[in-house]
């Protein structure tokens, strides 16, 4: 009887000392499995909402004015607009335009170049940055432990208010994790919801035939490099993936971006250089062949100008208001502003 | 019931202390030839014909295994240990074996690790030996001075780090060891002789250059 006793007992309190709750990633079903291996990082609500408070935060930066959502705004899909090349401290511009955030769990290397290989280590690039943040992950890390309240927060969310480098990183993973766009229009009609027009369904068509190799859906991307026949810009001299790999092979190729969310995220290209989608679908008719020309672009895309207007109407259909105003992925006042927060 | 709870967690608590094994402990002696190196002290450099300081040497150590007969009788997977000549040089683990004649390690991080996304403790990035700008750890750091570096302040910084064929810089080390307490030396005035000071000031990414560097490692490791 007395064994058994202990072992019940000890069941539960193991049990207690377990049992945290464990918020689900909710993806449609036609998406691949993520990337991310959720199980090195299990998400909860309180490390979200940490994650939520330290990209909102320009307390990474050296004169706290730099936030992540200063150059990943909710409003552009988490992107930067405006600027061909995303400024941060002082005003600084980069040499890069701020790529959209969204589907992050999807992504299996990150920055245009490929630089950086998996989202937790991400942060630690605009961290550092004399251009973006200028700042540290040490200081940031003392920044956080001797304020009023990360303390807390990192309590809750790890259960030890010692705030450590790997902390501050899983949970900006965490909220990021959570961004997800999959409620547009083409979402709708993938669970029969809605049905594309005739010029949608024509552009999907046209889309299919000549940019899902790369573009792939659901994602709209395949996430590789790819050498889409930009001439390189003599102000920047940006060689791209070239630069980490020093592979001849990989002069000029940027990491695909997806193509949900385009009405949101212009300027288009790693060097913000076409604002408008026109500019872009002109650039993919108009490729000059060359030996660095990726694959997949070889064979000369042709549009005549009603095939680039039914295109254009499908890619709208990419379009997720419902991602881009989600007030979960908003500023989150009430734990960065609670004197003036209304929520709690 | 709380008594029980009580005598329970003692009980647990005497079962993990009586199950642990002694450790074995391995200490590293960081030398300038003979002498004990000590951080920001002058050292004559005959390969260079003057002297120079050192400030900053840190290095990681994984993938430790107790060799006898040269194969791997233990190993301690999951250790990656930070050696830091202004914190501490000696680590120690727990091992039930205690019968080897040889010590393998890491001086480094595995490409595995490199790519599996943030980690704590010893692997923490704000240990700055994690690189921003490009994923990878840096395995090893070496920093000083010396009037023959025709750099800004006469600096030189070996970063060694990179994950990838061809510049994956992880080297395997294998010393002759017995005993719990090792003690293992490193030589820099041999190590910095083979790094060629007055050419080499500055690596800071994973290079050739950076392999080159890597591969004295395991010159300059002894034994005691």
């Amino acid at each position: 009887m007395k064994l058994k006793g202990f072992i019940a007992l000890s069941f539960f309190v193991i049990l207690g000392f377990t049992s945290i709750k464990v918020f689900e990633l909710k993806y449609p079903s036609y998406f691949p499995k993520p990337v991310y291996d959720l199980k090195t990082n299990p998400l909860t609500q309180e490390k979200i909402d940490l994650g939520k408070a330290l990209f909102y935060d320009p307390i990474l930066s050296k004169d706290n004015t730099i936030s992540c959502a200063s150059c990943h705004n909710s409003y552009q899909a988490f992107a930067h607009t405006d600027h061909q090349l995303s400024h941060g401290i002082n005003d600084l511009i980069g040499t890069r335009n701020a790529p959209a955030l969204f589907n992050l769990a999807w992504h299996t290397i990150f920055m245009w170049d490929g630089a950086v290989n998996h989202l937790d280590v991400q942060a630690l690039a605009p961290i550092a940055h004399p251009k973006e943040m200028n700042e540290n992950l040490g200081n940031v890390v003392k920044k956080l432990q001797a304020s009023k309240l990360y303390p807390k927060l990192f309590l809750k969310a790890f259960k030890d208010s010692v705030i450590t480098g790997e902390h501050v990183l899983k949970a900006l993973s965490q909220f990021q994790l959570t961004l997800i766009s999959a409620t547009s229009k083409y979402d709708r009609v993938k669970q029969s919801k809605a049905k594309f027009t005739a010029q949608e369904e024509n552009g999907y068509k046209l889309f299919l035939e000549n940019c899902n190799s790369c573009h792939t859906e659901p994602l709209f991307s395949n996430y590789k490099f790819a050498n889409n026949g930009l001439s390189i810009d003599s102000t920047l001299k940006d060689y791209g993936r070239y630069t980490i790999t020093k592979q001849s092979a990989d002069s000029l190729k940027f990491k695909i971006p997806s193509l949900r969310n385009l009405s949101y995220t212009n300027p288009y290209m790693h060097d913000g250089r076409f604002n408008k989608l026109n500019q872009v679908l002109n650039h993919y008719v108009s490729i000059k062949d060359s030996k660095v020309l990726s694959p997949e672009l070889k064979k000369p895309i042709q549009l005549n100008s009603n095939q680039k207007t039914d295109l254009i109407a499908f890619l709208l259909t990419l379009n997720d208001s419902t991602f881009v105003f989600n007030p979960d992925n908003q500023y989150p006042k009430s734990i960065l502003m609670p004197a003036e927060g209304t929520r709690k | 019931m709380i008594k029980l709870f009580f005598s329970f967690s003692f009980l647990v608590i005497c079962y993990a202390f009586c199950l642990k094994p002694e450790p074995i402990t391995i200490t590293f002696a960081p030398k300038f030839g003979s002498a004990t190196l000590q951080l920001n002290k002058k050292y004559f450099l005959p390969a260079i014909n003057d002297s120079l300081s050192i400030e900053t040497f840190k290095f990681y150590v994984s993938g430790i295994s107790l060799m006898k007969n040269g194969k791997a009788i233990f190993q301690n997977k999951g250790g990656f240990y930070l050696m830091d000549l202004e914190n501490k040089m000696r680590l120690e683990f727990g091992s039930a074996t205690k019968d080897f004649d040889a010590i393998q390690f890491n001086v480094g991080i595995d490409s595995t690790t490199n790519a599996g996304g943030v980690k704590g403790g010893d692997l923490d990035p704000t240990k700055n030996m994690y690189w921003a700008w490009q994923s990878g750890y840096i395995n090893f750091k070496l920093e000083g001075k010396s009037k023959v570096c025709k750099t800004r302040n006469n600096v030189f910084q070996y970063h060694i780090g990179g994950f990838m064929h061809p510049n994956n810089s992880l080297q395997t080390v294998t010393i002759p060891a017995t005993g719990n307490s090792i003690q293992i030396n490193f030589d820099l005035e041999k190590f910095l002789s083979g790094v060629g000071l007055q050419t080499t000031n500055e690596i800071m990414s994973p290079n050739a250059k950076a392999m080159q560097v890597a591969k004295l490692y395991k010159t300059v490791f002894e034994a005691q």
